[in-house]
Formats: C-alpha cells, sequence, structure tokens
C-alpha cells in the first residue's frame, strides 16, 4: 500500500511538474512574440492587416479597396520590371478566379516566389523604397519592399516569421504578403512548401500562367484551380454570398449588399481557411515524436 | 482490533483513489499539452465555427444545375479559345451529300496520340481515311510523352485536321510563349547594347555629322530570324538554366522535374508554324446536328453536365476525370463522381424531348475505352501499349475502330 502511494505520489508530481514546464513553455510560445519581425498594430481583422511603422487609421470600406488595387498594380508593374518571377496565392489567387480582381472583403493580399528568388531579393532589393504613379497619372504612392531576416529559416519554426517579405504602402501601412516556397524534405524531390505547411508539387506551380490581375499581367500557378481547391475546398468555388458581399452573375462583380451577414457573423473565409487541413495531422503526428523524443 | 483498522485502511484507499485521478488528470493536460500546442490549438478553434456557419451559407444541392462561378470568363482571361464549330459541309448527317458516295464524308475523330506517329499511320489505314472526303479530328494530347510529336504534328497539319487543346499541348504552349517571349527579352537587350555601342563609336568620332548607317527594318528582321531559328537547333541552348542572362539570375527557375525539363525540350523543337497551328485549337470543337449524335462536342477531357459552355472551366475541359460529389466541381482526381456518369444520367432524363448532346474525349487512359450511349471516351492507353482508338462518324452510323500500339512508355 506503501509503495502503492509512493508510486503514485511520484507520477502526479511528474506529471504536474511537466504539465506547468508545457503551460510555461507555450505561454513563452504565444505572448511576446519576441521572434516576430513583421509587427502589426492588432491580432485580428483589421489591425493585423496594416504594418505597424506606418499604421495611422483603418480605412473605410473605399480607401482599403483603392489602396489594396494599387497595392497590387504596383507590385506586379515592379517585378515585371525588375524581372523578379512571382504569382498571386492564397485568397488573392482566388479573387483571380472569380473575376480577375480582389475579393472585396480582403484585407491584404499574397503572392508567392520561389525560394531563391527571395534570397536575391533580399540581397538586392531589401528596404529599397519604390515610386509609384498610377496610369492615369491620379495617384501617387510609395512602397517599401521589407525583407524579414528569418528567409534563411525554410520551415515554420515558432511560426511567427511565417510570412517572409512584405510590399508595404507605407502612406496606409497596407500591405501585400511575400512568401517563398522551397524543397525542405531531401526525400520529397519536386515538393516545395511555405513556412505555413501549404505543400505544392512543382508541376502545379511551373510553368506559370500568363493573365491579367485587376487589369495588370500578372502569373498565376500552372494547376490554380487544384490549388485552390486544396487550400480552400470546394466551398469558396461555389459559395456566392459572402462577408457581406454577393456574386453577381451579370456583372460578374461581388456586390455589396446588407442582407448578407458580415463581420463577427460569418468569419472572413479567406483568414480561416488560409491555414490548410494539413496542419492537423501534420501537427499531430509531429507533436507525438516530440512527445515520444521527450521521453 | 478489526473495528479500528477498517476507518485507517479506507482513508487510504480513497486517498490513492484520489491521487491517481489526480494522476489521470494531470497526464491528461499533460498530453494535451504537447498534442495541441500554440498555433495548432488556435487554428482548430478558429476553423469550427467556419465549418458550422459555412454549411448554412452553401449547400450544394445535387438536383440543381449549378453555375459554379458563373461566367468568370476564364478562358479569355487565360488566353485560350473556348468554342470553335466545324464547318457545316464536313459533317455528316441527313439530307447532304458528300463527294465520292455514301460512305465518305465521315468525322473520324482520335484521342490521346501522344507522339506514336506509326500508329496513328496504320490507324487512318485501317479506317481508310480519305483526306479528301473525311474531315479528321484529334481530341488533345497529339503531342508528348511518345516518340515523334512533330511528326504526328506535320501529318495531322498537312490533312488539314481539327483539333482540341489537350492539357499536354497546354503545358507545352506555356512554355513555348514564355520561351520566346524570354528570346524576344534577349534580342531587345542585344539591340539596346549594340545601340550603346554604336552611339559610343559614333560620339568617338567626334561627331563628324556622318549619319549612322540607315536601319533597314527588313534586314534586321531576316537576321533576326536565322538567329532564332539556329538557336532552336542549338543543343547547348536546351535549357533555360544555361542562358547567360544576367537579368534572370534573379530568378533560377527550379525547372527541376523530368515533366519540366522534356516539356520545355519538346516546346523548344516546336516551329514557330507548328506552336501557331496548336494554339489555334479551341478547348471545345462543335458540330451541330451530327447524324443521330445531335450535336457533338469534342473535348479533351470533359464537360460538366448542366453548366452552359461558356461558363465551363476552361482549364477543367482539359484536366477534369471526375466531379466532386456536392458540387459538382470538376476535378482531375480520380476519385469523385465520373463526369461520364452525370452526363449520360441527366442526357438520359430528357430522352425524346429535343436534341441531346454527345460529347466525344479522350485523357481518362485510366478508365480506358469508355463508349456510353452520349460520351464516348477514346483514350485506350496506347502510348503504354494500349490500343489507338478512333470514333468513326459517317452519316448513317458510327463505329469504333482501333490498332493496337506499341508499348513505348513503362511506368
Amino acid at each position: 500500500m506503501r509503495f502503492q502511494v509512493l508510486f503514485l505520489s511520484v507520477v502526479t508530481l511528474g506529471s504536474v511538474v511537466s504539465a506547468a514546464a508545457v503551460k510555461s513553455y507555450r505561454h513563452e510560445d504565444e505572448s511576446p512574440m519576441d521572434t516576430k519581425y513583421f509587427q502589426e498594430p492588432g491580432t485580428g481583422a483589421p489591425t493585423a492587416h496594416y504594418d505597424s511603422r506606418f499604421f495611422k487609421e483603418i480605412q473605410n470600406y473605399d480607401d482599403r479597396l483603392d489602396t489594396l488595387k494599387h497595392l497590387a498594380k504596383s507590385w506586379l508593374q515592379m517585378t515585371a520590371k525588375e524581372n523578379i518571377e512571382t504569382w498571386i496565392a492564397h485568397g488573392t489567387l482566388l479573387g483571380w478566379w472569380w473575376n480577375g480582381d480582389i475579393l472585396p472583403w480582403d484585407w491584404d493580399l499574397d503572392v508567392q516566389v520561389s525560394a531563391d528568388t527571395l534570397n536575391l531579393m533580399g540581397e538586392k532589393y531589401n528596404m529599397s523604397r519604390h515610386h509609384y504613379t498610377s496610369d492615369d497619372g491620379t495617384v501617387k504612392r510609395e512602397y517599401l519592399l521589407d525583407v524579414n531576416p528569418w528567409i534563411w529559416e525554410r520551415v515554420r519554426g515558432d511560426g511567427f516569421n511565417v510570412i517572409d517579405a512584405r510590399w508595404v504602402d507605407v502612406q496606409s501601412g497596407l500591405y501585400v504578403d511575400i512568401t517563398g516556397i522551397a524543397e525542405t524534405n531531401p526525400s520529397q524531390p519536386g515538393i516545395l512548401n511555405c513556412k505555413n505547411y501549404h505543400l505544392y508539387k512543382m508541376d502545379d506551380i511551373w510553368p506559370l500562367r500568363d493573365t491579367l490581375f485587376e487589369d495588370v499581367p500578372a502569373k498565376i500557378p500552372y494547376n490554380f484551380d487544384e490549388i485552390l481547391m486544396k487550400e480552400y475546398q470546394t466551398k469558396a468555388l461555389v459559395v456566392t454570398e459572402y462577408e457581406g458581399h454577393r456574386w453577381n452573375t451579370q456583372s460578374k462583380t461581388w456586390d455589396r449588399v446588407g442582407d448578407v451577414p458580415a463581420g463577427k457573423g460569418s468569419k472572413s473565409l479567406m483568414n480561416n481557411v488560409r491555414e490548410p487541413w494539413t496542419v492537423e495531422s501534420s501537427g499531430i503526428f509531429y507533436n507525438t515524436f516530440r512527445l515520444l523524443h521527450w521521453w | 482490533m478489526a473495528k479500528p483498522a477498517l476507518p485507517t485502511s479506507r482513508p487510504v484507499v480513497s486517498r490513492a483513489r484520489l491521487w491517481s485521478i489526480l494522476a489521470a488528470i494531470s497526464t491528461i493536460f499533460l498530453v494535451y499539452g504537447i498534442l495541441y500546442p500554440g498555433g495548432c490549438r488556435i487554428h482548430r478553434s478558429e476553423l469550427e465555427p467556419v465549418a458550422a456557419t459555412d454549411l448554412e451559407v452553401w449547400s450544394c444541392h445535387p438536383h440543381r444545375p449549378l453555375n459554379f462561378g458563373a461566367d468568370k470568363q476564364l478562358s479569355e482571361r487565360l488566353g485560350l479559345k473556348l468554342v470553335e464549330d466545324v464547318p457545316a459541309d464536313k459533317i455528316p448527317g441527313d439530307g447532304r451529300k458528300f463527294k465520292g458516295g455514301e460512305d465518305h464524308g465521315r468525322v473520324i475523330v482520335i484521342g490521346d496520340v501522344h507522339g506514336m506517329f506509326h500508329e496513328l499511320v496504320s490507324l487512318l489505314a485501317k479506317v481508310k481515311f480519305n483526306a479528301e472526303s473525311d474531315y479528321l479530328i484529334l481530341a488533345g494530347d497529339m503531342i508528348s510523352k511518345g516518340p515523334d510529336s512533330l511528326k504526328v504534328l506535320d501529318l495531322v497539319r498537312h490533312h488539314g485536321a481539327g483539333c482540341v487543346r489537350g492539357n499536354h499541348e497546354d503545358r507545352i504552349l506555356i512554355h513555348y510563349h514564355q520561351l520566346q517571349e524570354k528570346k524576344k527579352k534577349k534580342e531587345e537587350k542585344k539591340e539596346k547594347k549594340e545601340k550603346k555601342k554604336h552611339d559610343k563609336s559614333r560620339n568617338s568620332r567626334h561627331k563628324t555629322g556622318i549619319s549612322p548607317r540607315d536601319y533597314n527594318p527588313d534586314l534586321k528582321d531576316d537576321m533576326e530570324m536565322d538567329d532564332m531559328e539556329m538557336e532552336d537547333d542549338d543543343p547547348s541552348q536546351q535549357f533555360i538554366s544555361k542562358d547567360n542572362d544576367p537579368d534572370s539570375e534573379l530568378n533560377p527557375s527550379p525547372f527541376e522535374t523530368d515533366q519540366l525539363r522534356t516539356d520545355q525540350k519538346l516546346a523548344r523543337k516546336l516551329t514557330r508554324k507548328q506552336a501557331a497551328w496548336l494554339n489555334a485549337c479551341p478547348l471545345v470543337l462543335r458540330m451541330n446536328k451530327t447524324s443521330d449524335l445531335g450535336q457533338v462536342n469534342v473535348v479533351h477531357a470533359g464537360l460538366v453536365h448542366g453548366v452552359r459552355l461558356e461558363d465551363q472551366d476552361a482549364k477543367a475541359i482539359m484536366n477534369m476525370r471526375t466531379l466532386d460529389r456536392h458540387c459538382h466541381l470538376p476535378t482531375s482526381r480520380s476519385d469523385g463522381q465520373h463526369w461520364a456518369k452525370l452526363w449520360n444520367r441527366e442526357e438520359k432524363k430528357t430522352e425524346g424531348k429535343g436534341e441531346h448532346t454527345t460529347v466525344i474525349y479522350g485523357h481518362y487512359a485510366a478508365a480506358g475505352l469508355d463508349i456510353r450511349r452520349y460520351t464516348k471516351g477514346l483514350d485506350s492507353n496506347c502510348v503504354r501499349g494500349g490500343r489507338l482508338t478512333a470514333y468513326v462518324i459517317s452519316s448513317k452510323h458510327q463505329e469504333v475502330v482501333s490498332v493496337k500500339c506499341r508499348h513505348y512508355l513503362r511506368d
């Protein structure tokens, strides 16, 4: 009996200590964001979509959309001019799929580059500022290309530096997220991943297709539809009412309407489904491995 | 003695139980803490409400014809030609007269040749192809994989064949256009450099007033063309990575997979005429009132029933195999419902009421020769030692003719 009690106490003590360790580890992991390079004024929409350095105020619907359109155009024009290979991704690609434009409820834009391009971008263009004038000459903006010093790390790591670079509108703080994809697993040649567990087959990305986005020449992955279905499930290609907008089959635009719920009632599909489902399974396996390793 | 023993032993047991419960709780906590740390946990809690609300917002009704992303003009935005009509005098049908009698004036559709030139020649001989009166249609993927893509291309061009764009033509043509684009940029650069040099030498002559040699655009064009054609045959130029263009240094294109390499190689071999011919192939070749088949659409991979032709997903026409069971979204995977199954089921519902549409296609080698009432799947896997199949449509009847193929690809 004594032995049993002793044994149980040891087990309990051990568990409590471990649990406390895990708790403190998690605490460390979550709150201070010591390693995070890009800083935003908030963690949820809309403030998470501004760069802290340039954030002044939350823009209204029209200004934000206007800013995003010029962000997209300027990025595409600059990369074409400088011969930087880039293609549109995630929610931005989904917007292209519907009508070749930005999804009007989106807060940021996503583009991808290869990891090699990313490194060269870091060497050649980091912290460079670019001036932009719209085609009609009415809008003048300045953009900053900021490359995350953590680009050497090609796996998720602590998860705070999954965005490799940013194309920031210095006037408002809104930005384009730039992520690089690279081969990180030697046993899986031809499989590329970004730092947020998105996996791509090389043959699904290249050869890139030429198209227009926001009426500017742009590139998209070869297998864009399969990529979208994998990332967002088929629903993203089917739903015609979303975030206060309804798809107008006549004009082929997403119209802002009052009778479709927006905001907290229907959380943004783009932000939520951006994390693919693979996270869960690989997370569990990886963490079980960690558990065994710990022991 | 027995009496006081009980109260002392009882608390020990319950304390042990308490301990074990505590241990169990902390173990669960520990295991949970390790299994779902930080990001994943947050991510899960974010996903759950979405799954719930989305079910309300989008429930795909399997009986409702679905216009996914209705009319996105995808083909236009991808620079692809969606549909072309076969000239009426080439379509066999009732009441039409053909040169050379009743049995002539056929339409012969051949799927997925994949560069198997000899097989194509013997198949054409077997169906007694008459270039004068018969109209040949290639249902896509005539090139790539096999040994003689360019010979196949030249033969069908010679016969004035109709064609649709397959996924392989699509890939090769994208490579081709990008190579052309690169060449153009290179030329422009060269020109700029030469101009600079020229300006310099002019300056060094202390502006003597001698006008620079007249620029002869015709001559220049000829030279460019020679240059380009030479490059086409130059084996040292076969891979982009070997280009010495300093600008391409920024884009070390990771062309590393076998497919990308072989596709690029083939794209480099295409002549301008061959590429132009291929590029003119639409996604859908349409024949109205074809004998007793009704309207016939020749495509490479498939079509989704209930969606207007102009609303079909341009890329899926070249790639689909099955449909998502809920929303009928096309995918190239084979784990859904075969699109042809839906097509036949829906067409049969309206039997006897108006004209039907028959789809002739290739692409689905895994399903093999697949002749159904309203769909005709012709890819019988020639390049991997199967057969090369033709669907022959004459004014009175249709037949399937095929020849055996060499076992060229083994994987």
